[in-house]
């Protein structure tokens, strides 16, 4: 038989997986800091890089593009190789896939402590760095599709289809959701706003869940649970099915991230149902999984590798069915801004990709350093912690969410709000926040065990750098096209099947995308609502380097309890200046949206000077900081004209006008101050963000509700 | 509360509609395909990952 030789890339899957162990241990140390940080506050120790708010984003971009990026790139670059029987594309671009990425992470790691932010959730990288991902994520797809066009193997594996629907559609969203106008080196504003801004976010956001997090895994799954198990996938035709399916009703159901907002109904319900439809083919996927184990449960008994796997789909499977759940509009309407959505999201995280990830490594470290696992009883060690650190977050904060959010809508029976105080309802749930960090701790001992693990049978084993494979040349005869054999077909054309997919992807994504163009002509301008102050724009941005929104939500839904709460609610037309949206997604502290007027300068000062000074138990960190720091004045003009070329109607040449009116401004609520007994100097970051909550939503803002929230 | 804003827009309930003919004009092909697939070759496929240790080599190796 004509044989040809050649060698598998092994240096690339083992630096990422070095790089997935590393990082790792960097986003779940960060975590269990915010874990403590949320109720200890003065954690933070007075240093702004060390507040909650700053600290959050830098957890979840390094849980998610660190941690499960690299595990993602590490099973590609093994399996890929393998199900193609060919060495992948390019060493130049594997080399620049690792170490691109590597840059992309600690460039982010040191700009989000620093405040340098886009504000967007998991889109929070500043545009340079945006552009670095942009180059890297394309050479990763190059060296992928490149791999897959000079395969031996005639057919693609379904693991591969998989991997190509999320390099395909992560770069359609990520370039989709940056779109910005640099201001600076460091700055950038986003070129929709309000809820157009909000609408391809959450296009956004939802979808890197459903193809950052998921379909890679989904892949891992299809190469690594047949490997690790050594029997076939359970059926092939289900995972036709599945893939299809999936990947053609994730993109649709984004909706849901925005029940009672400004989207119209249609698009809402829409999201609905196919965040309902989504639940079978997930299921699919989770039992043709499950179902691969038949005849072989076992196994699972001894084996710590099957267990991870086995409790990653599962929680894969639980996941799958809480998301089309928050999706129905009245669970939503409980569960939305509360920590039931962490809850949920680390079912995904911890559960799923943690697990899934965890026994990859264990499976293929060893087996690429050609020997056996160290020890055995430290994996099941491992899975036994992990599992019990995972109920420990989990269920306590479905407990808190719900709690809280009961306690947010409960009336007393003369209809008044019977915890009017926030504060009460945050108080309340602080029990569970110290289970979860406890949770949280147990999660990360285990992978401190992986880690030990992993050195000591690296450090026995021997690698191969490239490691000799033969094979034989692909049969080039021509696939003919045949009833029944049509998906077969298409499995011998990669880049006609990459095409396929971005097709059905940009279908769903259109028929989501497009009302967001038409919302632009269509939201009523309010007669009243002017643009922000350029002090106010520059306390915006304080606001967003801060990243209150972290914790508070501009947005006031139109319930009774929220109207009471806070004041009339939200409009679409209130924010077409806002760029970007700021509406939040989880309240740790109040709804700020009609914050505007409510206190005195003063108060607000004091506040920021220690929260416990106005609020005795608050859990708000200090903000000294901003006391002292000198209000960024030079970068006024600069913002300003930027915001017009966006469509903001500052007139012409208010540049040169703009930092006397943002001073005059100042020394206003300085004196203001003074008058109050606090002497500070205008050009202080506190003055500028004292503006700009004092503005919010005050446009419109509705008299009757002025005093409800006292 | 403000999705009235949207229903005003010319032909916007022709959309839900299009995304339903579409999603089930999808699914119903995969579907009969995939259960007019021979059978064989599914399990050929399903193999894949499992053939390729038999396929390595002993011990060659450039290790650089």
């Amino acid at each position: 038989m004509n044989v040809e030789k050649f060698y598998y890339d092994n240096e690339t899957p083992k630096l990422f997986a070095y790089a997935t162990v590393f990082w790792g241990v960097i986003a779940l140390l960060v975590g269990l800091i915010v874990a403590f940080d949320i109720y200890n506050p003065s954690w933070s120790l007075g240093i702004p890089y060390l507040t909650f708010g700053r600290i959050r984003p830098l957890h979840t971009n390094a849980a998610i593009f660190a941690f499960v990026g690299n595990a993602i790139f590490a099973g590609v670059y093994y399996s890929l190789q393998r199900i193609s029987k060919a060495r992948m594309f390019s060493d130049v671009l594997s080399k620049i896939n690792f170490w691109g990425w590597q840059l992309i992470i600690i460039a982010a790691a040191i700009t989000l402590p620093l405040g340098i932010t886009t504000s967007k959730e998991y889109a929070e990288l500043e545009w340079p760095i945006d552009i670095a991902i942009a180059v890297v994520w394309v050479a990763f797809g190059i060296n992928m599709i490149g791999t897959l066009v000079k395969r031996r193997e005639k057919h693609i594996y379904v693991a591969a289809w998989f991997y190509i629907a999320t390099f395909v559609t992560v770069a359609v969203l990520h370039i989709g959701n940056s779109i910005e106008l640099p201001v600076s080196f460091w700055k950038s504003y986003p070129v929709y706003a309000g809820v157009q801004d909000a609408l391809v976010q959450w296009w956004y956001g939802h979808n890197a869940v459903a193809f950052f997090l998921t379909t890679p895994f989904l892949g891992l799954m299809y190469y690594f649970l047949p490997k690790a198990a050594n029997r076939p996938i359970f059926s092939y035709r289900l995972s036709i099915l599945h893939f299809w399916s999936l990947i053609f009703i994730y993109i649709w159901a984004g909706p849901h991230h925005l029940l009672y907002t400004a989207l119209p109904n249609w698009a809402q319900s829409l999201g609905t149902v196919f965040s309902i439809m989504l639940w079978m083919p997930s299921w699919g996927g989770m039992f043709n999984g499950l179902f691969t184990l038949r005849g072989a449960w076992d196994r699972v008994r001894d084996d710590p590798i099957l267990k991870f796997m086995v409790v990653a789909v599962t929680a894969y499977g639980m996941s799958t069915f809480e998301g089309p759940m928050l999706a129905l509009k009245n669970v939503n309407a409980l569960a939305h801004y509360t920590d039931w959505i962490p809850a949920h999201v680390h079912v995904g995280t911890l559960g799923w990709n943690g697990f899934m990830t965890f026994g990859m490594l264990y499976w293929m470290l060893p087996k690429l350093f050609r020997t056996n696992l160290y020890s055995k009883k430290l994996a099941n060690a491992h899975f036994w912690i992990g599992t019990l650190g995972i109920v420990m977050w989990v269920i306590p904060m479905w407990w808190a969410g719900i709690t809280q959010s009961l306690m947010w809508k409960e009336f007393t029976e003369i209809g008044l709000l019977k915890y009017p105080n926030f504060l009460e309802t945050v108080l309340q749930i602080v029990p569970m926040y110290v289970i979860r960090s406890i949770g949280g701790t147990l999660y990360f001992t285990g992978l401190l065990i992986l880690v030990y693990n992993l050195y000591k049978t690296v450090r026995v084993g021997s690698f191969e750098k490239n490691e000799a494979v033969e094979a034989p040349p692909r049969d080039k005869t021509k696939e003919v096209l045949k009833w029944g054999m049509i998906h077969r077909y298409l499995e011998s054309k990669a880049i006609l099947f990459t095409m396929l997919t971005l097709f059905a992807i940009l279908i769903g994504g259109f028929v989501e995308v497009v009302p967001t163009y038409l919302i632009k002509s269509n939201i009523p301008t309010i007669e009243s609502v002017k643009p922000y102050t350029p002090l106010e724009l520059q306390g915006r941005d304080i606001y967003i380097r801060e990243a209150c929104n972290s914790c508070h939500s501009q947005m006031v839904r139109p319930f009774r309890s929220e109207v009471e709460r806070y004041g009339e609610y939200s409009k679409a037309g209130e924010f077409v200046y806002d760029h970007p949206f700021l509406w939040g997604s989880k309240r740790t502290g109040p709804d700020l949206h009609r914050v505007g007027g409510k206190y005195a300068n003063m108060w607000h000062y004091l506040h920021f000077q220690d929260p416990n000074q106005m609020s005795p138990g608050s859990l708000m960190p200090r903000y000294t900081w901003l006391l002292e720091w000198d209000i960024d004045v030079e970068s006024t003009p600069a913002k300003i004209s930027a915001m017009r070329t966006l469509g903001v109607p500052y007139p012409e040449g208010y540049e040169d006008q703009c930092i006397a009116d943002l001073e005059a401004q100042a020394q206003e609520i300085s004196e203001d101050l003074l008058d109050s007994g606090i002497l500070t100097e205008p050009n202080k970051d506190v003055i500028a963000l004292i503006a700009y909550l004092q503005r919010l939503g005050t446009d419109i803002k509705a008299n009757k509700s002025d005093e409800t929230q006292k | 509360m403000f999705s009235s804003y949207l229903s005003a827009i010319d032909g916007i309930e022709v959309f839900p509609i299009i995304s339903l003919i579409i999603f089930v004009t999808v699914f119903l092909i995969v579907l009969i395909r995939v259960f007019a697939m021979d059978k064989k070759s599914a399990v050929e496929a399903a193999n894949i990952p499992l053939k390729d240790e038999i396929l390595t080599t002993k011990s060659e190796s450039k290790n650089g």
